[in-house]
């Protein structure tokens, strides 16, 4: 159960980063004021967050794995 | 991804930048293309990996059977047939497909892989190998090396398909000749021979003076009545010649590649002194001891006896826990060899992960460092020690040595550098040899009944200076009217040589096999001379010469005959 | 029963070679179709032909593809002129498709060579065999159909990704057109700055969710090892710090232990071997 609360936990920050790289495109996007170093600042934020949410998520599916094996 | 597709992609990716930079289209163009290019051989890459690669089905075939644990001899050849398969689908365009061998097992005609350059369905490699030395050959798998067909990107993989086989000794097929010519009265029962001492046999030993207490029916009246006194018959024994042999399994027999130990020679010499004792009817026996003990076979014939002990043999001869030693940087390389080999998928760095320090500031200490982690990482999960423990072998050199060595002992690697420092041993290997020998000789003296033959096969050569740490056991073995031969087996299988040889190339080989052979010599007369005084039979090697010494010993057991042909 | 093909140690060599022997005359048909189109311009010069010709040779014996890719693109940047989209490079798609070409036989060819070094010897043998009028190896013929299959299968791969790339720089909007940079400061506001981002960001996201899907997919296929390893790894990763103190600790103090325990003498010895016993 906690391995499943771990893994939706996972994809919910990977959900955000994702949001955040969309955020980062729109400010990217209008070509007559592009905001280019916000735009930086948050990709930088949302590649943190995917990595995270990645590690969430394969740490949790490695411990299903494991579980499973062991039973 | 291998470092040809890093660069292109480096490359493309500095091609886009400059291209729609200064506007130059086509430039942006072919780059773009190569980045697209590169991204598509990357995801049917992952395809062939995870999709297509688990449906491959590898069958192995030794001497046409498919069976997943069988005996085997040693010394002989085998055949071995790898079938590929895939399920529904074809694999390519590069597959090369190794059957990982046990060093017990040598390659001498074909090639134990294959490579399949194209798309492929089915294939199969056919190899003929050579079963080295006696114990266990254990097959595990295959190894698996998938690239796509330009080498942007590869990955290898193990895949399991365990056989175990026990190898059982060779033995040479020595004939023994019975006389034709008929000279006794009767024909004692297969196995049982004419022993001159007083028994119960049918064959008239002596005529002695009758004592108070012998059977009336032995007075031999026609010659009491001639010589007026009261003669009584004295007639043989009729026994068994029981044969027991001692095998010597200690740390100095064993070290050595597989059919070039000490303990095959002297294997092979049992296993040919059994088949020629059991042939004539003669029980065999053996005690086989080492540094965990003696085990103790008892004597039985027939062709269940001889499998018997073979099969005892062959288990002695599978090489146990190799003796502790210290970490060293070619132990290490071994064993992060033999982890390539078998567990490429468990080196993968985005799974076997390595924390990063700041120390080791060298880079070549950091690589050490690294690799040693990696290794750890494995053995870990080979011995199922937990992440306090991993960090343990990490830093303790003493418990990394340990379970290095125990990884390469179970993998089957013989005992030769690394696994087992093969230099500084002698003297107080041989010193052991002796305590363990003197123990099991005197065990077996003490459940032997009449008439036995021991044959000693002992590394007694480091030690003959003082084997007098053995010589009472010998005694009372001989006291007991045993016979008692000793082979002593030689690094170089073969006596050493009487003379030096000056007719041929002087080479540092050359030079080196004279001064071990003079250093044989030596140790093997004092050895001689030591034990001749005692009544014992010694040979040198484990060449027919020593098997023909212990029959011939075996034959004056029997009948007090030299040869069959011979006088007493 | 179907019988299985034997590849002994003769087949994988004629494999090789074969497939050697194709890919180098891909290379060099190749090449020689690129030749010409390296003289851009007016003036004839023969130096960057010869390059070529020169670096396509050492990538077959040693190089890789990347010298391949330096070159064309070195000589793209000197070559084609700083024009606006409208402007068509003349002779664009061929100096987009041959160079690809090349590059892909050549680190073909390349992949076979590490698989078998003896394919760039076998390769002349054909060669001498035509110049003597011997019969041609059978198994080059045998094979040949198959390597122009898979020839065809990557060239329209190679199609189908520079069609998608003309798509994607199609797609990216773009303004007024000009030419250059000069400062970092002028690289917002120019045209093909704005467009290399949008460019940029675009394949990023396009390739972050393949990569998501795809290495996820990959990670549920794990064996139970690699799954253990795995959470042992980070756990320590996570740890380290604290679990290296504690080891090195009790390394120290089992050392001192060691260290500290009186030494039999050798009188003794037998004694409390016995003890022991």
């Amino acid at each position: 159960m906690l391995f499943v609360v771990r893994e939706i936990a996972g994809w919910g920050l990977v959900a955000i980063a994702l949001f955040l790289i969309r955020m980062g495109i729109n400010f990217v996007s209008d070509p007559a004021d592009p905001k280019i170093v916000e735009a930086g600042v948050i990709m930088f934020a949302a590649t943190a967050v995917l990595r995270s949410g990645i590690m969430l998520v394969r740490v949790s599916t490695a411990a299903r794995i494991c579980s499973k094996e062991k039973t | 991804m291998t470092a040809r597709s890093r660069w292109l992609v480096l490359l493309a990716v500095c091609g886009i930048g400059l291209g729609i930079l200064r506007n130059q289209h086509v430039l942006a163009w072919l780059s773009l293309t190569v980045l697209l290019w590169l991204f598509a051989e990357w995801l049917c890459f992952y395809w062939r990996l995870y999709v297509e690669l688990p449906r491959l089905k590898i069958r192995r075939l030794i001497n046409g059977r498919s069976d997943t644990s069988a005996f085997l001899w040693a010394g002989r050849k085998i055949n071995i047939t790898v079938e590929i398969s895939t399920r529904n689908c074809t694999l390519g365009p590069v597959v090369l497909i190794r059957d990982c061998l046990p060093e017990n097992l040598v390659v001498e005609d074909g090639v134990c892989e294959t490579q399949l350059l194209s798309r492929f369905a089915t294939a199969a490699f056919t190899y003929e190998a050579r079963v080295c030395g006696a114990g266990a050959a254990v097959l595990p798998g295959y190894r698996i090396t998938l690239q796509d067909a330009q080498g942007f990107f590869a990955a290898e993989r193990f895949v399991p398909d365990e056989k175990r086989f026990r190898v059982l000794p060779a033995f040479a097929n020595v004939s023994e000749s019975q006389p034709i010519v008929k000279r006794i009265n009767s024909l004692p029962q297969h196995g049982i021979h004419r022993l001159q001492r007083a028994g119960l046999g049918s064959e008239l030993l002596e005529l002695r003076e009758y004592v108070p207490g012998d059977p009336p029916k032995s007075i031999a009246w026609k010659v009491s009545a001639r010589r007026q006194t009261l003669m009584t018959r004295q007639y043989e024994s009729e026994v068994p010649v029981r044969i027991v042999l001692f095998v010597d399994g200690s740390i100095s027999a064993r070290i050595g590649g597989f059919g070039c130990r000490l303990l095959d020679q002297m294997t092979f010499v049992a296993g040919s002194v059994a088949r020629s004792a059991i042939s004539v009817g003669d029980p065999v026996g053996a005690v086989l001891f080492d540094e965990r003990g003696s085990r103790r076979i008892a004597p039985s014939g027939g062709d269940r006896g001889f499998y018997k002990l073979l099969e005892a043999l062959s288990d002695f001869s599978t090489n146990p826990a190799p003796p502790p030693q210290r970490l060293s940087r070619a132990l290490l390389a071994a064993t992060l060899r033999l982890c390539g080999e078998r567990h490429p998928e468990l080196l993968d760095p985005r799974i076997n992960q390595v924390p990063f320090t700041f120390r080791p500031f060298r880079p070549s200490k950091r690589r050490d460092r690294y690799q040693r982690s990696l290794v750890a990482a494995i053995l870990a999960e080979a011995y199922g020690l937990s992440a306090p423990q991993l960090l343990e072998l990490v830093h303790d050199d003493t418990m990394m040595a340990n379970h290095a060595q125990q990884f390469l002992a179970d993998a089957g690697v013989s005992w030769m550098d690394p696994l087992v420092q093969t230099r500084d041993r002698g003297f107080h290997d041989g010193m052991a040899t002796m305590e363990l020998l003197s123990q099991a000789l005197a065990d077996s003296v003490a459940h032997a009944r009449d008439n036995e033959v021991y044959v000693i096969m002992a590394n007694l050569l480091e030690c003959a200076t003082n084997i007098s740490h053995v010589l009472p056991a010998i005694k009372m073995a001989l006291a007991r009217h045993h016979r008692v031969v000793f082979i002593v087996p030689t690094p170089t299988f073969r006596r050493p040589a009487s003379s030096i040889n000056t007719d041929s190339a002087v080479t540092l080989q050359s030079l080196l096999a004279q001064a071990q052979d003079l250093r044989t010599k030596e140790l093997a007369s004092r050895l001689q001379t030591a034990l001749h005084r005692l009544g014992a039979r010694v040979s040198l090697s484990g060449e027919a010469e020593a098997i023909r010494l212990v029959l011939s010993e075996t034959a004056l057991a029997r009948n007090g005959r030299v040869t069959t042909a011979g006088a007493r | 029963m179907n019988r299985i093909p034997n590849h002994d140690s003769t087949h994988r060599s004629n494999d090789a070679v074969c497939w050697g022997s194709f890919y180098a005359l891909t290379i060099v048909v190749s090449a020689m179709l690129f030749f010409p189109y390296v003289y851009s311009g007016s003036d004839f010069n023969p130096g960057p032909g010869l390059i070529l010709l020169a670096i396509t040779f050492l990538t077959i014996k040693r190089w890789t593809g990347a010298f391949l890719m330096v070159l064309c693109q070195t000589m793209l940047l000197l070559l084609e002129p700083q024009a606006s989209h409208q402007q068509v490079f003349k002779h664009g798609l061929v100096w987009l498709a041959l160079p690809v070409f090349l590059i892909m036989a050549v680190s073909r060819f390349r992949t076979l060579q590490e698989r078998n070094p003896q394919t760039l010897r076998g390769v002349f043998a054909p060669v001498a065999s035509f110049a003597t009028n011997v019969a041609v190896p059978t198994s080059l013929v045998q094979n040949f159909g198959s390597a122009v299959v898979q020839l065809l299968r990557t060239g329209l791969l190679i199609t189908g990704c520079s069609i998608s790339a003309w798509i994607i720089m199609k797609m990216v909007p773009i303004g007024d057109a000009d030419i250059g940079f000069s400062t970092l400061r002028e690289f917002r506001l120019k045209a093909s700055g704005y467009r290399l981002l949008i460019l940029g960001l675009s394949i990023f996201v396009v390739y972050v969710l393949t990569w998501i899907a795809v290495t996820e997919i990959s990670w549920r296929k794990l064996s139970p090892s690699q799954a253990s390893i795995f959470l042992r790894s980070v756990f320590i990763k996570y740890y380290h710090r604290d679990l290296r103190m504690i080891t090195l600790k009790r390394l120290k103090i089992r050392r001192k232990r060691a260290r500290s325990i009186q030494p039999v003498s050798p009188d003794e010895f037998p004694a409390a071997v016995k003890g022991k016993t």
